[in-house]
């Protein structure tokens, strides 16, 4: 209970200074925690049990208004509890906050970072630089050690560019392997719903708590998610082979991330000496993935597009953005649909030869509040065209093909803000990406810094 | 001489700025139906043999 109140007062004091909640759940996390204390007392040991988390206020839960993170929405109630919430529920975790995220998950294309209900998502590590999106409110409540763990979702990129952003480790699952039975859709064939926190263990931890069959969404694998044990994962570490191209640093990484990227690619190599050079084919990965999420998502949103509260959407850029997709053509989405193919092939044929891939989380650190968004070499998915494009555009290509991927920090840029590093394997390969971030954050702790208070 | 003249300089021309604030919405809906034109341009740039293709469209 203590634990409980305690995380509900800092998320009511310390959240509103990063613009990172949504609603604090109050009632609702006392009557969880009151239910673990008496689980507690029956001597139940579970890894969750009691422990406070906050949620991307893009899943359903009891108690709480499900705003999408956009004006529209902002007084919607869903009486249900998301799947992954409700599994939380099950393990005993503690549901204290909806956090924020950007409005409808960014679909449109948004320009500005203030493009949310709760305002500009705000960086712990410096208030005036953004927090990443679209699970802006996930990462900066971790990495503000306002809650141990957060729930986000990833249509392409919104775990991984807030994790880079604020120095967490965030972990996309393979499409299928969590439902999104509750969550808001952006896109039917691209979103993912996972854990972000403090370190890679954490992280499956709660993957465990919330992968596996759901009878209310088709889309579910039925897999789940199972973490190596301690023998098995130092003997997957040892024998991994890494997939690297030195251009995603040398060409794209920005001055203030450079160093602090390479020096983290050293102490990755230190921990698995399996490294050969593999690269992504070139294919137009930001067009295909953003034809596919647009296509999708204009169509979801289609009511609200043509209806007369479409204006409350806070950014213009992404209002143009999502009423010019409606009219994406049918030809254009279904030769994206049919690339997505090509894309797993090209997957499949590195994995031949390596384990993972190993690229930067972001080749940048943290943009300015007032930086549009939109710049040239901003862009995850869009390497700039003149350099050698190595792996860059690995955040779209990996999401085109359903892939997972583990986002964790490796230090800092000379600006002092966190940079780091993603690695990509297989479909499922979530226990051997788990045990080599485990592996690095056992040699390292760039994961425990935490931003002054 | 003259049209050849005046082709010339159509072509080495640069394209004209954008004199509308970047912010203006009907600049932002013109750039946006630019963007999914240009990229279903990249998107129908890509051949797949049809006599090799796989029978479905990617199904995650």
């Amino acid at each position: 209970m203590e634990l409980a109140e305690e995380t509900c007062d800092r998320l009511a004091r310390v959240g509103p200074r990063y613009n990172a909640v949504a609603t604090v759940m109050r009632e609702r996390a006392l009557a969880e925690a009151k239910r673990a204390d008496a689980a507690l007392k029956r001597r139940e040991r579970r890894p969750l049990l009691g422990i406070p988390y906050g949620a991307k206020d893009l899943l359903a839960a009891r108690g709480a208004p499900t705003t999408w993170g956009a004006p529209p929405y902002r007084d919607q109630v869903l009486d249900v509890d998301a799947t992954a919430v409700a599994k939380l529920k099950r393990a005993g975790a503690v549901l204290a906050a909806k956090l924020a995220m950007v409005e409808l998950a960014g679909g449109g294309g948004y320009r500005y970072p203030s493009a949310s209900l709760q305002g500009a998502g705000r960086n712990p590590w410096n208030v005036d630089r953004w927090s990443g999106g679209s699970s802006s409110g996930s990462a900066a409540a971790v990495a503000a050690g306002l809650v141990p763990y957060a729930l986000g979702s990833e249509t392409s990129g919104s775990i991984g560019t807030p994790s880079a952003y604020c120095g967490v480790t965030g972990l996309r699952p393979t499409y299928g392997l969590v439902s999104r039975q509750g969550a808001m859709a952006l896109s039917w064939t691209l979103d993912k719903i996972g854990p972000m926190a403090r370190s890679a263990d954490d992280c499956a931890v709660v993957l465990e708590a919330i992968a596996g069959p759901d009878a209310a969404d088709p889309s579910a694998s039925g897999r789940r998610f199972k973490p190596l044990g301690a023998r098995p994962a130092t003997a997957a570490v040892k024998r991994a082979r890494v997939a690297f191209a030195e251009e995603d640093i040398e060409d794209h990484a920005s001055p203030q991330a450079k160093r602090a990227l390479e020096r983290g690619v050293a102490e990755f190599r230190r921990i698995v000496a399996g490294f050969a050079r593999a690269t992504l084919p070139a294919l137009p990965f930001g067009a295909l993935v953003s034809t596919v999420y647009a296509s999708e998502g204009s169509t979801i949103f289609a009511e609200l597009i043509e209806g007369d509260q479409f204006e409350e959407l806070v950014d213009t850029r992404q209002k143009a953005g999502l009423r010019a997709s409606l009219d994406i053509r049918a030809r254009d989405y279904l030769q994206a649909m049919r690339l997505r193919v090509t894309v797993s092939a090209a997957f499949a044929e590195i994995f031949r030869e390596a384990d993972v891939i190993l690229s930067v989380g972001r080749t940048i650190t943290a943009t300015a509040l007032t930086q549009p968004l939109d710049k040239p070499g901003l862009t995850a998915s869009n390497p700039h065209q003149s350099k050698r494009p190595g792996n860059t555009g690995l955040i779209a290509a990996g999401n085109l093909a359903g892939l997972p991927a583990i986002f964790f920090p490796c230090g800092f840029g000379t600006d002092g803000l966190p940079v780091g590093l993603q690695l990509v394997g297989p479909p499922f390969s979530e226990p051997l990406l788990v045990a080599l971030v485990s592996a690095y954050q056992r040699a390292t702790d760039h994961h425990t810094k935490r931003p002054k208070a | 001489m003259k049209e050849k003249a005046r082709k010339i300089e159509r072509e080495t021309t640069p394209p004209q700025e954008d004199a509308r604030p970047i912010d203006d919405p009907a600049r932002l809906a013109d750039e946006a139906r630019a963007t999914v034109e240009k990229n279903a341009t990249e998107i129908r740039k890509q051949r797949v043999p049809i006599a090799t293709e796989p029978p479905t469209v990617y199904r995650p």
